[in-house]
């Protein structure tokens, strides 16, 4: 984090730490864009601010701060064990089934810190949905594996319609519309992985968080979730681990960069981070000089 | 010289290491073989086949045994044999079925069982009408629960002398057609509402599922055919013939046609069940117009049905297996929501902390206390304590008056046996809730559900199989357990079978117990062989019930 601070202070618009730009990340993003063909911007949905995580005594996360814009795609790279998966439950609260896992900060959805007394984690998670890493579609029907969600959040509705617009928005409703109450077990792994997407979109959750959603799967089943997250981000707000750095490039607006030991190292525009990033350590980690 | 060296060393190992399989095949087979010399003697006292005539032997021979052998040996070149075999479990399992409800009607008199059948009858149709209305799930639920208290237990606080127009109201419809209906359908009336027609409907419905409502219609019609042409014959009661009917023609049709219509490719495994079934009733007929007599066997309907006497040709265990029965049902109705309970809240709730791990060490130590401290704990908390009904202890200062249990009835036999296996369910419970991956956990959670919520949809679903295996055995076990029923019930030895929860009893392995002890010889090996083999039935039905549900499930979570 020092070193790159001397590189941050010659930049004249950036901010000097990734950490303290959270508070008018607004301008922030405006000052950004303004160079390149007009990214999409919106109102921050995600603040956070100094998120610690230690799971026992080890420092998982150090002094995370950051601003995820609404209706954007955000990317999260970084080498394995940096704490992108831990930041990513932090957001939903997920962190809590960890027995020893301890988070302090504040973290924002929509202004108001998830961490307060009186956020009931479950109502949190209805309105953040996640896809994790491994496919993992309940041993149920394709349909009650999309309804689940909805009929634990007492949702009624048109289940029907429901489904085919979740199945449909996942690009799998051609696959399996004519066997809907077949197990989702029995789908392919890449069919498993948009199933366990369309689940998590069918109760319209404001903001879609994804651990490496595609890292299990071929190179078409790859491009197919790619393009399905370019057009979720138009209604969702997606959050996205991923390991893959073409894949950061191609599909998110904003990347945050994660170095070992939890530190957020930079978080800015896709193209300013791939084309011309403020720290060494991150171009030589996008470079592939290190990872 | 190398070499040498270590050609020496591969022949020492290998020696040793043929020593060593032989060794543990002669073990192996030494252990089995006393099993079996033990059973084959028991069997031999049971079933007396010297008793039989040569050519018994030679009918059955001809008509079972061989044709059995020769279809089987087609069969098994065909890969059909094992689906041949199931075919013809399916009615054996009826009969097995139906010998169980002929126990459990002789603890519930068929008029109450008629009242109960009754009360149960109003909240199943509220549920069925509105759910033909279409109604919510809740106002469902809420309609039948309201219409099924009433029903069956009638309005609380009201008073109970209330009778006339308003008394089914007040007392349930059970109480009230116990106390006041003196009009009754008979036997067969009764089974046939109770039993047959809902079979029939159920049957129906499930056909008009799969295929057309005619077909529905037609299944049902069929049912009630053979319900009713039972009236027609005099080898049986009529009702015992309709139970048949429920209990083994109708499964047993079932299961024939949904494996003769869905795999049209093995429908040459229906020569098996026919070869036996066939080939016992030629056998039977040949016998009985040669008049041969077969063995004087000591198992036999009169021993299952009649209580133990003096003498030994008349003896049965009828009460000892209605005790087994009843005690079963006691040890499933404590033992498993209390288990599966703990083992739930140990594995989802508990946070992982040093009273957890406490609780946890003790369950893996109770299991394996020996089983009779289990009677003395039975005899200390159930009877001593609640016993001595009237008398009055002191604690505290605070004078209490014991109300009491019955001494050795079948409800303190259950719960002393129920203690002794509660750990046994509960750590079997536990490691097939461990079994569900972490993954539908946190799919569950991250979706937004409840910590019950994903219990139910998801943690309990995937392991049930795995909790009813381990519950089944562990009932299993609790059936031949004898020690704590020495303890418990011992002291109540009873000849008659129990009529409810509280009555005095006996159990199959007190009854065998008390048999090695007649003075007379055709006790100690008739009898008491033949109480054996029963035993070893029940116990042998109980563990394929246990294998049965397990592979269901299995295939049905692939
Ligand atoms: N449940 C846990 N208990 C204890 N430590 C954990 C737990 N989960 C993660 N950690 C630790 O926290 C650190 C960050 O882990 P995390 O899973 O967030 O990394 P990641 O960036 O997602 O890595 P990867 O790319 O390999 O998935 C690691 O050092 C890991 O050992
Ligand atoms: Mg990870």
């Amino acid at each position: 984090m020092t070193d790159g601070h001397s590189e941050a202070e010659t930049e004249p618009n950036a901010t000097t730490d990734s950490a303290t730009m959270t508070d008018d990340s607004e301008d922030e993003l405006k000052t950004h864009s303004a160079g390149f063909e007009s990214p999409p911007t919106g109102e921050t949905i995600i603040e956070a601010e100094d998120v610690n995580v230690w799971y026992d005594d080890d420092r998982a996360l150090e002094d995370i701060s950051m601003a995820v814009p609404e209706h954007n795609v955000t990317a999260i790279i970084g080498p394995s064990g940096c704490g992108k998966s831990t930041f990513l439950r932090c957001i939903n609260r997920m962190n809590d089934l960890i027995d020893d896992a301890r988070v302090d900060g504040t973290l924002k959805l929509a202004g108001k810190n998830v961490y307060d007394e009186d956020v009931d984690p479950v109502a949190l998670r209805r309105r953040v949905g996640m896809v994790f890493q491994k496919p993992n579609p309940f041993p149920k029907s394709i349909y009650d594996n999309v309804t689940y969600g909805l009929e634990m959040q007492g949702i009624d509705g048109d289940y029907d319609a429901i489904v085919e617009d979740a199945l449909r928005e996942a690009a799998l409703w051609d696959e399996v519309s004519d066997r809907l109450h077949e197990s989702g077990l029995e789908l392919s792994g890449g069919q498993q992985q948009r199933l366990c997407i369309a689940r998590a979109i069918a109760p319209d959750p404001e903001v879609l968080l994804m651990d490496e959603p595609a890292s299990a799967l071929d190179p078409v089943a790859t491009s197919q979730i790619e393009d399905l997250i370019a057009e979720l981000a138009e209604e969702y707000t997606v959050v996205i681990v991923t390991h893959n750095m073409q894949q950061a490039a191609r599909i998110s607006d904003k990347t945050a960069v994660f170095l070992t030991g939890g530190k957020l190292v930079e978080f800015d525009d896709t193209q300013k981070i791939f084309e011309n990033p403020e720290h060494q350590r991150v171009e030589d980690y996008i470079t592939g000089k290190f990872g | 010289m190398a070499t040498d060296h270590a050609d020496n060393t591969a022949t020492v190992s290998r020696t040793r290491g043929i020593v060593f399989r032989y060794v543990l095949l002669v073990a192996t087979l030494s252990a089995l073989a006393s099993l079996g010399l033990l059973l084959a003697n028991v069997a031999v006292d049971a079933f007396a086949p010297f008793s039989a005539d040569p050519s018994w032997y030679l009918v059955y021979l001809c008509t079972l045994v061989l044709p059995t052998l020769l279809v089987g040996w087609v069969l098994r070149r065909h890969e059909l044999l094992v689906g041949g075999i199931e075919a013809l479990f399916v009615p054996i399992g009826g009969l097995f079925g139906a010998g169980a409800l002929f126990l459990l009607f002789e603890v519930l008199p068929f008029n109450v069982w008629f009242a109960w059948a009754v009360g149960i009858a109003v909240p199943l149709a509220i549920w069925l009408l509105s759910s033909v209305a279409g109604t919510s799930g809740r106002l469902r639920a809420g309609l039948t629960l309201i219409f099924g208290g009433v029903s069956l237990f009638g309005l609380p606080l009201v008073d109970v002398s209330t009778t006339g127009v308003l008394g089914p109201l007040v007392m349930g419809l059970p109480a009230y057609i116990q106390l006041k209906v003196y009009s009754i359908p008979n036997y067969y009336l009764t089974y046939l509402l109770t039993l047959a027609l809902p079979v029939a409907l159920l049957v129906g419905h499930q056909i008009r599922k799969r295929e057309s409502f005619n077909a529905g219609l037609a299944a049902t019609g069929l049912v009630a055919i053979a319900s009713l042409s039972v009236l027609f014959q005099t080898v049986v009661y009529t009702y015992v013939a309709l139970v048949l009917v429920v209990t083994v023609l109708v499964p047993a049709a079932w299961y024939w046609y949904t494996q003769w219509r869905d795999r049209p490719d093995d429908r040459l495994q229906f020569a098996f069940p026919a070869t036996v079934l066939i080939g016992a009733g030629l056998g039977r007929l040949a016998i009985w117009a040669l008049s041969i007599s077969g063995p004087n066997s000591w198992v036999d309907l009169q021993f299952l049905q009649d209580a133990p006497t003096r003498y030994a040709e008349s003896a049965g265990l009828n009460p000892a297996l209605v005790g087994s029965l009843l005690l079963m049902v006691v040890v499933i109705a404590t033992a498993f929501p209390l288990g599966v309970g703990a083992a739930v809240y140990l594995e989802e709730y508990a946070p992982d902390n040093g009273f957890t791990r406490l609780i946890q060490l003790n369950i893996s130590n109770l299991a394996g206390v020996p089983s009779v401290v289990y009677g003395l704990l039975g005899l200390g908390l159930f009877i001593n304590l609640g016993g001595m009904s009237g008398e009055t202890i002191s604690l505290f200062g605070r004078t209490i008056t014991l109300s009491g249990m019955p001494t050795g009835s079948v409800l303190v036999g259950g719960l002393a046996i129920s203690l002794l296996i509660l750990p046994i369910v509960i750590i079997s419970s536990q490691e097939a809730i461990r079994s569900v991956p972490d993954s539908l956990r946190q799919a569950s959670f991250g979706m937004g559900a409840t910590r019950w919520q994903t219990v139910k949809h998801v943690v309990l679903p995937r392991s049930i199989p795995g909790i009813l295996t381990g519950t089944i055995l562990a009932v299993g076990r609790a059936v031949g357990e004898t020690a704590p029923l020495i303890m418990v019930l011992a002291a109540s030895y009873s000849s008659s079978p129990p009529g409810g929860l509280l009555d005095k009893a006996t159990a199959l392995p007190l009854q065998v117990y008390s048999w090695a002890f007649e003075p007379d010889p055709a006790f100690r090996h008739g009898v008491l062989a033949a109480g054996v083999v029963v035993m070893i039935v029940v116990l042998l039905v109980i563990n394929s019930i246990a294998i049965i549900v397990r592979n269901k499930y299995e295939a049905r979570q692939q």
